[in-house]
């Protein structure tokens, strides 16, 4: 259960939720209703302002320094993917393999490789980020997180720069994922994309967040 | 007065003398250039990663960048062995002087290099240092795998700018007691008026060789910029 403000103003309070192997959690709600500030608490980006988070079996507080050892196996995918524009759609996914896990080169880059040629990315491995679609960049950016064998996979908008063709793709890519039993947390406007993808869903609102076992429930984001 | 290149310049030993301090000149540029760039890296990668210097990197630029380089010389290799000298009674080996020269000339530059890499710093998106936390790498990592690159890209044209004034800057060894075999261009010079009365010649062929050097020095490193520009991908990625 957490809570968040910026200065006075209180973002969520009494916030808690729960994430299980192969659950896809979807959170909709509108802009400014505290969806990324969630994912990035999670991710340990940003301080929270009271409560408790668990990540395998870690206890985190505000007055706890989040564990130098999630870093890297809470895999973030960033709305605006964050790859980095200097290296290679290899050296984006194989950069935190050699450098966190101490992989050497070769097997890193073959690990690299097989989560790239899984996402359809295998003619891509030498371009450049601004060289791919949004669509690619996108993959790109889940191949990378989900190299790290990451104990959850937080997503935020990951609808939001993707065309309809390159939205189904990656669909069909984050259940993949689930059924390998990573866990997902999803925020998103795209209440299409939250009620085609997820198994439990949830609504965040006046810094309240809503959970249910049915899509039904996105039918609020209509009356928020 | 007839200039006579000939005998003033091109005749020996002055034509040796201003080779010998051609090559010092590009040795003393080249030492101090590259000793500058890797204490501004350095001092680069003590700042926040937002873009905010350390307190000891504000001190240094501080010192260095607001001391003419003409007094901190001076100071460095006459006053330094005085204090050494009069209140610890050790006297400095002989030579010393160009060790100081380049250390002088270096801190001076790396000071600027610092400020102008942390403003290229500032121009790395935060979510690419956030994106290396995500990952799990640590803060020298991120900085020397991430966002330096980046922010040397940024910042390479107006590095440049700093080490050709550097390589300018090594005429200021004309004050320091250099041994006679390490004077740079300009020392050579001096030295040649200093035995034939004779200033305008060895000054206009040192003139034209600092133009020269300093030219070349901008091609090459327009050259690096543009291999910079190729190898770190200039376009955002969105």
């Amino acid at each position: 259960m957490v809570e968040k403000k910026y200065g006075k103003n209180l973002v969520f309070s009494n916030l808690s939720l729960d994430l299980n192997q192969g659950e896809i959690l979807t959170i909709s709600g509108r802009s400014g209703s505290g969806k990324t500030s969630l994912i990035r608490i999670i991710a340990g980006l940003t301080d929270f302002t009271s409560g408790e988070l668990i990540i395998d079996q870690n206890k985190i507080s505000p007055k706890t320094r989040y564990p130098k050892h999630l870093l890297g196996r809470v895999g973030v995918v960033f709305q605006d993917f964050n790859l980095f524009p200097h290296m290679t759609v290899l050296q984006n996914v194989s950069l935190a393999l050699k450098v966190v896990k101490k992989m050497n080169s070769s097997s890193a880059n073959n690990l690299a490789i097989k989560h790239l040629n899984r996402f359809g990315l295998k003619k891509k491995y030498n371009s450049y980020p601004n060289q791919l679609s949004g669509g690619e960049k996108q993959r790109v950016a889940i191949a990378r997180a989900i190299a790290m064998k990451p104990l959850v996979l937080l997503l935020d908008e990951p609808t939001s720069n993707l065309d309809p063709t390159s939205i189904l793709g990656v669909q069909t890519l984050l259940k993949e994922l689930a059924d390998d039993g990573t866990p997902i947390l999803a925020v998103t406007h795209n209440m299409t994309f939250a009620a085609q993808i997820g198994n439990t869903f949830g609504v965040l609102n006046n810094g309240v967040l809503t959970l249910s076992d049915s899509s039904d429930i996105l039918s609020q984001m209509n009356e928020i | 007065m007839n200039m006579n290149l000939g005998k003033y310049v091109f005749n020996e030993p002055y034509f040796g003398w201003l080779l010998n301090g051609i090559g010092n000149t590009l040795l003393i540029s080249f030492l101090s250039g590259s000793l500058a760039l890797l204490l501004g890296i350095l001092l680069t990668s003590s700042a926040k990663p937002q873009g905010k210097p350390s307190t000891f990197s504000l001190i240094f630029t501080d010192i260095f960048r607001n001391i003419p380089p003409v007094p901190m010389l001076l100071l460095l290799s006459i006053g330094l062995p005085q204090i050494f000298s009069k209140y610890f009674h050790y006297s400095l080996p002989s030579g010393f002087e160009f060790k100081i020269l380049i250390l002088g000339l270096s801190f001076n530059t790396a000071a600027y290099i610092s400020e102008i890499l942390i403003a290229g710093l500032r121009g790395v998106p935060t979510k690419q240092y956030e994106a290396g936390v995500s990952l799990g790498l640590g803060r020298m990592k991120i900085f020397f795998l991430i966002q330096l690159p980046q922010a040397f890209r940024i910042s390479f044209p107006a590095i440049s700018t700093r080490l050709i004034h550097n390589m300018k800057n090594s005429s200021v060894a004309l004050v320091i007691p250099l041994n006679l075999d390490r004077m740079e261009l300009m020392g050579q010079t001096s030295r040649i008026a200093g035995q034939t009365f004779a200033w305008a010649e060895p000054l206009l062929f040192s003139t034209a060789i600092y133009l020269v050097l300093a030219y070349a020095l901008s091609v090459l490193l327009a050259r690096i910029s543009a291999i910079i520009d190729r190898k770190v991908n200039p376009d955002e990625c969105n």
